[in-house]
């Protein structure tokens, strides 16, 4: 299992390794934000199904995979997407860190989609463990996970799953 | 037909409480649905049935399928009914049914195409139109959508085949997609959307090589929005009138669409120019322009609340004293949870473009007054 570490190092205030530099000022104000609000969410981290070599994500193959423009990992597995409901924080958490998207453009997205037949729509469920499952065992899942001060969820009977390397003490 | 669309209505109501608001997905394939029904009250002009006495004569419900076929080809269809007044009947028609093949995909772009029944790119809105919780308000901006008068079914979707590619870097996606439709013919109900009155002495009617375009762009993940979309019909009319044995009707248009997306505000707003030629034999020919606009604010108070206004005109250049019309609006979205969507809306409306004649026994007045509300489900 593979967990994508570049927004994840920015989100929990880490410095990210020179080749994953993003703007300063959005590394600043998050970094503040993350000293302003003590949220349970400190890291949000991309999950992919283990048949996927995720390492080439950037930010905008993420906006394409989950705006559901990007519809296949290669010539034989289809992308699958995986989300918790609009209302879950860490979703929303998700959408503004992440994507750098409001969740309600991302939804507006979604339901052209969903209304117009042009595209796989993502599959929405109810919460973190069933996503966890539903992208482990689905080919080509991604969906994301919180992790609660770099303690991930790889302690919890989830063996597929990995710290991501350099997880803060 | 009007009880398989209560069947229909029901089917979904049904399926929508067996589901508990998440995702429908059985052996790849996806099922989604909505169901939504109106209460118009007005005042000058009734409005999708005898508004002027309170119709529920407003009822959209549709189900939709979404197969996976392989990673290059996905099938999705919709079935869809409709109720607006005498406008519309609630028969059950297919709204889409189409292949999707993605024949070229990389990291930041791709180009594919669908055959079957399409929806067109005009605008923001009209791909999703009949669905409440897509739309920016109960009605659709009348000024670009051409709800009331009938060309909505010339509009909203091709039979053919539809050609669509996209490019991304870090901040932008530029998107393009070309529709080519085959001709069909009209049926009665389009027939006397289009013409009203004049629509007694017509055999057959017949639409005529349509074709579709849209440029889009959008920045930092549609954040901004800004798009481009044509349309060219042509239709015949065979009639039984002396000395003009067909009328043909060619249209073409242009839509300018701009969005920005804040926090708390949405701001909207789209520019047309319509072009209409009228061919009628012997009598000669005519050719009229309409201009349409509209600008909208919307302000989210919450997640789940929404308050909008929007100001829409509309005038034939050439006419303007005799043909503009100018609607203003008010209104709240309400989502109780995900699925549900209360509307409350609020119009005022000067002029009659957009005004369905044939709920009016053809004698409209300039002034409309109209309360909307819809309770809409969906999933």
């Amino acid at each position: 299992m593979f967990l994508f570490q570049r927004e994840a190092l920015i989100i929990s205030g880490k410095e990210p390794s020179p080749n994953l530099r993003m703007p300063a000022l959005l590394l600043a104000c998050t970094m503040l934000c993350g000293l302003l609000y003590a949220d349970p969410i400190s890291r949000v981290e991309i999950v992919t199904h283990p048949g996927i070599d995720a390492s080439a994500l950037t930010s905008s193959s993420l906006r394409a995979i989950f705006s559901l423009r990007k519809r296949s990992w290669n010539s034989t597995t289809p992308v699958r997407v995986f989300v918790l409901p609009d209302s879950h924080p860490l979703h929303q958490r998700f959408c503004k860190s992440v994507l750098r998207i409001y969740p309600y453009v991302l939804r507006d997205q979604w339901d052209r989609v969903i209304f117009s037949g042009v595209g796989r729509p993502p599959t929405i469920v109810e919460n973190e463990a069933a996503l966890r499952k539903a992208v482990t065992s689905t080919p080509g899942g991604i969906g994301y996970i919180a992790t609660d001060n770099g303690q991930s969820y790889s302690g919890q009977a989830l063996a597929p799953l990995t710290t991501a390397a350099g997880a803060p003490p | 037909m009007k009880s398989l669309s209560i069947k229909l209505y029901w089917a979904t109501a049904l399926l929508s409480i067996a589901n508990v608001g998440h995702t429908l997905d059985y052996a790849g394939v996806q099922l989604h649905g909505f169901a939504s029904q109106g209460y118009f009250l007005s005042d000058g002009n009734n409005f999708y049935g005898d508004s002027q006495r309170g119709s529920s004569e407003f009822m959209e419900a549709g189900i939709n399928a979404n197969w996976l076929a392989n990673n290059k080809l996905n099938v999705a269809g919709q079935l869809l009914t409709r109720d607006a007044g005498a406008t519309d009947n609630g028969s059950v028609k297919i709204d889409y049914l189409f292949a999707d093949y993605k024949a070229i995909e990389n990291e930041l772009s791709g180009l594919g195409f669908r055959l079957g029944r399409v929806r067109n790119a005009y605008g923001f809105y009209n791909e999703t139109r009949d669905v409440l919780v897509t739309r920016p308000s109960i009605l659709m901006p009348q000024a670009i959508y051409y709800e009331g008068n009938g060309l909505r079914e010339l509009l909203f979707s091709s039979d053919g085949a539809q050609l669509y590619s996209y490019w991304d870097d870090s901040e932008n996606s530029t998107s393009f997609s070309l529709t080519l439709g085959r001709n069909k013919s009209l049926s009665k109900d389009v027939i006397a959307n289009i013409l009203g009155g004049t629509s007694q002495i017509v055999a057959r009617g017949n639409l005529n090589y349509p074709l579709f375009a849209q440029l889009s762009h959008n920045i930092a993940g549609g954040r901004s929005r800004i798009a481009l979309s044509m349309f060219d019909i042509g239709l015949e009319f065979d009639t039984n009138f002396q000395g003009a044995s067909s009328l043909d009707l060619y249209a073409n248009g242009y839509v300018l669409s701009a969005q920005h997306n804040l926090q708390r505000w949405s701001f909207t707003g789209e520019y047309s120019l319509t072009t209409v030629k009228f061919e009628a034999g012997q009598l000669g020919s005519a050719t009229t322009e309409i201009e349409a606009s509209y600008l909208q604010a919307k302000y989210r108070i919450s997640p789940a609340l929404s308050v909008h206004g929007r100001i829409e005109y509309s005038a034939t250049p050439d006419r303007r004293n005799q043909t503009d019309t100018q609607h203003l609006m008010f209104g709240l979205k309400w989502s109780p949870t995900a699925n549900w969507t209360v509307a409350a809306d609020l119009y005022g409306m000067r002029g009659t473009s957009g005004i369905p004649e044939i709920d009016n026994a053809g004698q409209t007045n300039e002034r409309t007054e109209l309360l909307a509300l819809m309770l809409g489900y969906h999933f």
